[in-house]
This record gives C-alpha cells, structure tokens and sequence, in this order.
C-alpha cells in the first residue's frame, strides 16, 4: 500500500515536471472556473485533490469564480415547486443568460434564507420545515438537527418552552468555523422561560449538536420569518414591538442592538424585514408601499432611505404579472446596457420573478426573468417564503451531519449499536455523558433503530390520562401500587403501536402519544363546514419521508335506505404539515365501529356493509401510506358466520382479522398468505366458554401477540390475560375483579421507544 | 481463485498485522461487505481487512464458520437429522460460549462486526454489552471512554428538566 502512495507520488512530480505549466499556475487558471467544473479536478489526482481543497485554493476560487458578480452581474439560484420529473435541482440564472441547471437538491420547496457566505445559504424547507446549510454549487446539504419541530418549542410543564425560534448562519474569522445560531423567544416571559441562544458549530471531527451561547440574549421577541443577517461578523435579529435590532458577535458570542431607521416603515410592524444589499444592513417593508433602507454608515448607525416603490401605481401587466406575496430587494445591478453609472435595484418575487427599478424606485418595472419561460417545471406563489437567493460559485464544503459522523468513527458507530438495546429511559440519562453522545442519541437513524429493535417486544401500560400524557406501568399494578383499579373510568381506545407511536380515541379527543416518554399530544380536529356522522381516525408510518401519517376519514351524508353517503378524506404528515390536507375520499365506505390498524406501510379499515355498491363478500380498504394510494382488497368469507363484531389487527407481523362470536363464545382469528391474492384462513380459534364469565367474546379485545411465545393477548377492560393458541390455555396476569359501576381500565400496548409525538406547530 | 475439495471456492482473508486466513467463500459472505466485494468482482486473491487485528479476525471467521446456513462445519447430514429448532438451541449455547470474552474484545468484535456488516454478530455482542453500560455511572462510562463532561452546568439542567421522565 505504501509502496503503491509512493509511486503514485512520484508519478506526480513527474508529470508535473514535463507539464509545460507549472501545478501553480493551473492552479491559479482553475479558480476561474465554475465550482462543478474546478470541483472535478479533484478526481485526478491525490495531490491535486489536496490542492484544491485546501483552504488558500479556496479563497481564491471564491474570489476569481465570481469576479462577474462582483462586477455588478449576479447570478441567482432558485428551485421550482415542482418539477416533471419528480426529482429536485437548483437552477442558475444571471442576467442577460439563459437558466443553467445546477446540482440535484432532493429538498421540497426549499427556501433560501440569507445571502451566500463564502457560497453557503441557509435554507428552510417550506414542506418539511427543516433547516439546512448548503453550497447550491456542489449541491451539499448538511441538516440543522432538532430543526423541523424542534424539542424547545414542544417541551411541556413544567418546562420552558417557546413560540417562536429565528435561525442565521454566520462565520467566526479566528476559528476560521461557520456556526449556525438560533434564538428563541416567547411573548409572555415569565422567570424560566427567558429567551436563549443555541449555537451550532458546523465542520468540526465529532458529532455535535447545539450548545448554549456563552451569553444570554435580553429580552426580545422574534419571529421565524425574519432569519438573521451576517454582516461584520455578527448575526442581525430583527426583533419585534420595538426591539430594534438584536446583534450577535459571533466570535465571542455578545449581544449588541442596533436601531431601526428612524421613521416607521409601513403600518404593519410584522411586515418588516432584513437582508444585505450593498455591502450593508437593509430594512425594507414586505407591503405596499415597499420602503428600501440601508445602512450605509454601521458605526455611526446611520441609515438611509434608499427608495420606495409603490407595486400599486403600476401599469398592467406588469403590475398583475408581479403579484406576490413575497416580494424583496436582491441586489443592486449595472443598467440594460452595463454602465455602472445606471444602478437599478434588482427585486425577486415569491413567484420566482425577477424585476428591475431605477434607484430611484419610480417607473415602471422592468421584468428581467420569468422562470415558467427558461425552464420547465411549476413555480406557485411561495407563501411569503423567499423563492430565489443569491448564488456563488464555491467549493466550500458544509461539513458533515451527525449520522455521516457516527458512521465513520468505528468506536462511535460501535456505541450506536450498544446503546440501541438499551431501553429509552436508559438512553435518555445516558445523553448526558457528552455531546456528542447526545448528538448520535438524537439523531434520525438511531431513533428509527432503536424503535425497530424494541418493535417486537410489546409491553403494556395502562393508560390513566391522555391529556397530560400520564401512563403507568402493568408491573406497578401487579404489585400492588394501585390497590383500587385505575382512576379513568372512560375507556380510551388504543391503537396499536405504529413505530413507536399509539394513537388514542377519547371521548375528550384523540391523541397521539408515547407511553414510553410519557408525552401526548392532542390532535386537532380537520375543520369542517358540514356537520358530521361519524369519523375515524388512523395512524400510519412512511419510511420513505421518516414521518408518521394520521388519516381522517369522515361521513358528511350517509343513508342507509339508500345506500348513498359521503365520506371526507383528510390527511396530515406529523412534522411535515402544518394542518390537515384534503385527499380524495377513499373507493368504499368504512365501518366505524371497527378501529383501523396499521400494518406493514399500509393501513387497513373494514368496508361498511351497509353503505355504497354492494358485496357479498367482506371487503378491507387499504391505503398505501407511501403512495398515498387507496385499494379495495377481499377480506375473509364471513358468510359461514353472518354478521356480528369483528377486528382488524397486527399479529405476528402480519395483517389479521378476528371475528367475535357471542354465540358460541369463540373468537376465530383469521390470516392470510398474501394479502393481495385475497385468500384467507382461520389461524386460530380462541374457545372462551372454559373461562366464562371472566372472559366472553362480547367484551374481549385482542391485543397483540407475543412473538417469543406465539400467545395472544386479551383484554375484557377488566382483566388482562394470555391465551396460549397450541395448549388452549389462559392465563390472567392482570384483573380488578368485579367493581360496580366500573367502566373499564385502558391499556395500550407499548413499544418502548425516542419518537416523539409533536406535530409541526402552525404559530 | 483458489478451489479446494469438491469445487468450494476459497477466499484468502488478510489482516493488517499480516496474518492471512483461507476460508470458504460461503463462510466469507457472512460479511456483507465481504459479499458486495465478491459480487462486483472486487475481490482479486486476497481481501486486505483494515482495522481489525488477526485475534479478532480470526474469532469473527470462527463465527462465521458456526452461523453458516447449510451444510457448513458440522457435516452434510447434520441439517437433514437434526430438527431446526434443535440447531437454533445448539446455536444459542455456542454463541453464549463465544461471547464469554473480556469487555475490550467483546467491542473490538462489535467495531468488526459493524466494519463488515454480520447482522448476527452485531446484535450479539452489541446486545451483550450493554451491561456494561446500564450498571454503570455516567462519571464511570465518561473514564471507559475517555471522554470529558462537555456540557456546561446549566445545559445540564435543561437536558435533566427535557428528560425528566427519565430521571425519576
């Protein structure tokens, strides 16, 4: 191996020495070139590699690949809603040139904060509300952790916690580090909810995650449409009620202010904004008018009106064609005919427009880009999300996430898999043995493992208030802890657990929640206009997005002499969506009386016999959590029973259905092969009369199934008890007895797991 | 490639300290890694295995040799007179013999197992380490991993306050 480097080497040196230019004076001619083009040189050699990516190369680059733009010729990137193709690119466009695809982003909507540092922007995904750092040249993206909900914002008493969070990206020059910094705020203050500042240093050798500033920011109040400005190296938070303007150093991490200009700037205070023009801080009004002021004069904090432009004196169509609700001033650039002496005052829209006004801000507009025309692919109104940024070409790298960290330190990646054994509550305490370890602990692929290691041993807790997300463990009752029953006497519908999750129906509402943690989270209802008859609700997980999904199903009309109906479809990615989202209602008619379960991507309803085209056979309704597709499958040939209570359940890993026979006082639990094929069989037959009245087939759930021992477990909502399928066999492990007027304990099946229940907040 | 008795392919496994093992190929894809190197034809005459010393790596091909499905160490008729679960249990007692090693090798075999991704391997010494860690203090686990307490006392707080449920 050694041998082989050395040869290499000296390959090198001799190519170099027969090489008409000298390694230095390619160097030099490289820097001119794009960042994708400069960047593909690092694939002819090791030393070349190690050339171009050193830090002088850098710079250089930086300063010769952008020497138009410098020149008064920027260059903006954007990226379209959506894409024909399904797959993600950012786009270049300069004026005067033709839309240049740049590299594949896989983002959805990604919105680009601030202005590039040394190439890099921060950028917040609109869909999934991620933040990101990413060098739109090389195409990397490096994930903000804990930044799509973020823990602070969903923390619960007796915590702090806060409704609002802002985010920068800004550069220490003594560290030579790039840190992300956030601060979050909350209206009404009280003594443990001060705003704080988190910082997170990006590029560093072991996994980190967000720290404390070294000091506290003064009381403000911010808000996360205003991301923060770096200039002079310190981030600029505009804060509001009349904050003014909240300055961080970045370096030491000290907190300064600066004012507003001095007079007001609109109406509305919200509409506010900052971002750089010019080399200096600018505050411009969002509405209409559209004041522009800089600040040319930062030590003396002097500010000057730039301009003003008023979008409502101006002729159609221009004023028609740039309608939107994002509108922001860009850059300043060289007039038509390049003469720098003619400065206009570029402006993007939230429709991905570009337009031109005299510095001046009077006349009438002048359209320079308009995206639907250089490319193909959607561009909507982005909701008051800016659409295009500034773009410079850069090699930068933006350093590597936590989970590329954790994978290529060995001793690390030894301690992921150690620690996903380990129970949750034991992983939580052990977060604080260091930073890093924190980082790995929370980071998506460990949270997914370790939920998939604990997925096959279910336990059970008894569920004593959804609303706090109070649980109590099987075993505390077993000893005797809680001598008289549990205190719920509304029984609470419990879905089986779903990658960690449970999903619970109350007549209070329903609710998310994790046993485990000890956390629910209440689930807003769909708003509807019509009144309803009836709803169901389910819970299901996409890998493909790492998100959980709940669907509603909801009956507006529904007429059983006529067999007619209408059922209302409404769906909601947990940490993606800020609120339910309309799909088309499904091809069948659902029972409610039969609760939904989730198995294997897909979730499964029974068809409602009574509504919509009839079958004589029973029939399941399936939804493709992944595709967001629904399908119409056989169920099992009921027909030998003819009606009566039926369940839709997880057992053994796979799809069953049980059928509940008061009759005889048996329960058959019926299985199939293949879901697809149709063909089902009975698995089991549990015969209850043995255990009669303790256990009757009118009161008993079926629970899960042990997958060690094969039993199956039943719930009568006053005793708990495992019936073993090859011995026939029962045995109670939990009951109250007979207590008057007690409606029934609710108990849940738990996966013991770190996922936690919070969906994306919508303030 | 070497061939040996009745047309079994060969594979010659190469430590960094120089030791070199020849084992079957069948035995070899217990690795993943191992197995895409084979299958992409990146697998010339002998596997350079960075990072992990000839002790361990010969403990990760007796490994090997016992979790390879078929025919494997313990003779052709072995599958076909002894009844599955019965093998399951014979398994789960040498693995429970295996792993009766000292804490440093055991995650030097975790370190290896994750190198060259054997599912089985992994979950066993992973799975029986964590004792190492649950019985022990955070102070403890910081001293085995050499590492420092990097948080400053208030982050400590708000981790303790975030976790509450955890500490009780």
């Amino acid at each position: 191996m050694a041998a082989h480097e050395q040869e290499n080497q000296q390959g090198d040196d001799a190519s170099a020495q027969r090489s008409p230019l000298p390694h230095k004076v390619v160097t030099e001619i490289l820097a001119y070139l794009p960042a994708k083009s400069a960047g593909r040189f690092r694939c002819v050699s090791r030393s070349w590699q190690a050339t171009l990516s050193s830090a002088r190369f850098l710079e250089l680059h930086l300063r010769r690949a952008n020497y138009q733009a410098a020149a008064g010729r920027p260059k903006l990137f954007f990226s379209p809603t959506d894409e024909p193709s399904d797959d993600y690119f950012f786009y270049a466009w300069q004026p005067g040139g033709a839309a240049t695809k740049l590299m594949r982003n896989g983002l959805l909507l990604p919105a680009p904060l601030t202005k590039p540092l040394h190439g890099l922007v921060l950028l917040r995904c609109v869909r999934s509300g991620g933040y990101y750092v990413c060098n739109p040249s090389t195409g990397a993206v490096l994930p903000l952790p804990d930044s799509r909900v973020p823990s602070k914002k969903t923390s619960r008493y007796p915590l702090p916690y806060y409704m609002d969070v802002v985010y920068g990206l800004g550069y220490c020059s003594a560290t030579h580090r790039y840190k992300a910094v956030r601060i979050f705020s909350k209206e009404e203050v009280n003594s443990v909810d001060a705003p704080c500042c988190d910082v997170f240093v990006l590029g560093g050798d072991t996994p980190a995650y967000w720290r404390p500033a070294t000091s506290k920011p003064p009381m403000c109040v911010v808000t996360e449409a205003n991301p923060a400005v770096f200039l002079n190296g310190h981030l600029h938070f505009l804060c509001r009620y009349d904050g003014g303007i909240l300055t961080f150093n970045v370096r030491d991490e000290t907190f300064g202010s600066l004012p507003l200009p001095p007079c007001p700037l609109g109406k509305d205070p919200l509409s506010l904004r900052t971002t750089e023009l010019d080399g200096c801080l600018c505050v411009f009004s969002g509405g209409d008018p559209c004041h522009v002021w800089l600040l040319r004069d930062y030590e003396a904090q002097g500010w000057e009106q730039l301009c003003c432009i008023d979008r409502a004196a101006w002729p159609e169509p221009q004023r028609s064609q740039l309608q939107s609700r994002w509108i922001a001033p860009l850059c300043l650039s060289n007039g038509a005919n390049g003469s720098s002496s003619e400065k206009k005052i570029m402006f993007g829209t939230g429709t991905c427009k570009v337009f031109a006004v005299d510095l001046n801000g009077g006349g009438v507009p002048e359209i320079l880009f308009q995206p639907d025309e250089a490319i193909a692919g959607s561009f909507h109104d982005t909701y008051g999300y800016p659409a295009l940024g500034l773009f410079e070409e850069s090699l930068v790298p933006v350093g590597r996430d936590i989970e590329e960290m954790v994978s290529s330190s060995p001793v690390m990646e030894a301690w992921f898999h150690v620690l996903k054994w380990l129970p949750a509550r034991s992983v939580s305490r052990l977060s604080l043995v260091s930073r890093a370890w924190r980082a790995m602990i929370t980071t998506n692929s460990f949270i997914r493992s370790h939920a998939a290691v604990h997925a096959t041993r279910p336990r059970i807790k008894f569920v004593l208030d959804p609303l706090v997300g109070s649980f109590s463990d099987l075993d505390e009752h077993m000893n005797g802890t809680f001598l008289y029953g549990l205190p719920l006497d509304n029984p609470v519908q419990c879905s089986q657990p779903c990658h960690g999750l449970n999903l619970g129906r109350w007549s209070f509402g329903d609710y998310l929640y994790n046993p485990t943690l000890g956390v629910s989270e209440r689930i807003q209802q769909v708003k509807r206009d019509a009144v309803l008859l009836g709803s169901s609700i389910a819970l299901g997980y996409d890998s493909e997005v790492e998100d959980h999904v709940i669907v509603s199903l909801a009956y507006e009309e529904k007429n059983m002499a006529t067999r007619e109906y209408k059922l209302r479809c409404d769906t909601r990615w947990l940490r993606t969506d800020d609120d339910w989202c309309p799909h088309d209602p499904p091809p069948r008619p659902v029972a409610l009386d039969v609760p939904p379960a989730y198995v294997n991507g897909k979730i499964y309803w029974v068809v409602e016999p009574m509504l919509g085209p009839e079958s004589a056979v029973c029939e399941l309704l399936a939804f493709d959590v992944i595709n967001e597709e629904f399908k119409v499958m056989h169920g099992p040939s009921w027909s030998s029973h003819g009606g009566g209570r039926t369940s839709i359940l997880e057992l053994y890993g796979a799809i069953s259905m049980a059928w509940f026979d008061e009759e005889k006082n048996v329960i058959d639990v019926w299985r199939t092969k293949d879901i697809m094929d149709g063909a089902w069989c009975v698995g089991c037959r549990i015969e209850l009369d043995k255990f009669s009245p303790q256990y009757s087939s009118r009161e008993v759930m079926l629970m899960c199934a042990d997958t060690i021992d094969g039993r199956i477990l039943l719930n009568t909502g006053r005793s708990l008890g495992y019936y073993d399928p090859k011995t026939a066999a029962l045995e109670t492990i939990y009951t109250v007895g007979k207590p008057q007027g007690y409606r029934g304990f609710s108990a849940t099946t738990v996966q013991d797991s770190l996922v936690r229940p919070f969906m994306k907040w919508w303030w | 490639m070497a061939t040996r008795e009745a047309g079994k392919k060969m594979i010659m496994l190469k430590s960094p300290d120089g030791m070199e093992f020849e084992v079957e190929e069948a035995v070899a894809m217990e690795s993943q890694t191992i197995r895409k190197m084979i299958e992409d034809d990146c697998a010339d005459t002998a596997i350079l295995i960075p990072n992990i010393n000839s002790k361990i790596l010969s403990r990760v091909i007796e490994y090997c040799n016992k979790h390879v499905p078929t025919t494997g160490a313990t003779g052709a008729a072995a599958s076909d007179t002894v009844a599955p679960a019965a093998l399951a249990e014979d398994l789960k007692i040498w693995d429970a013999e295996f792993i009766k090693v000292n804490r440093a090798t055991r995650f030097d075999l975790i370190q290896a197992a994750s190198y060259l991704n054997i599912k089985g391997l992994l979950d066993l010494t992973s799975q029986t380490t964590i004792d190492t860690i649950s019985d022990n203090s955070l102070e403890e686990i910081r001293s085995f991993l050499s590492t420092k307490n990097d948080y400053l006392p208030e982050e400590e707080q708000t981790i303790r306050r975030e976790n509450q449920w955890a500490f009780q």
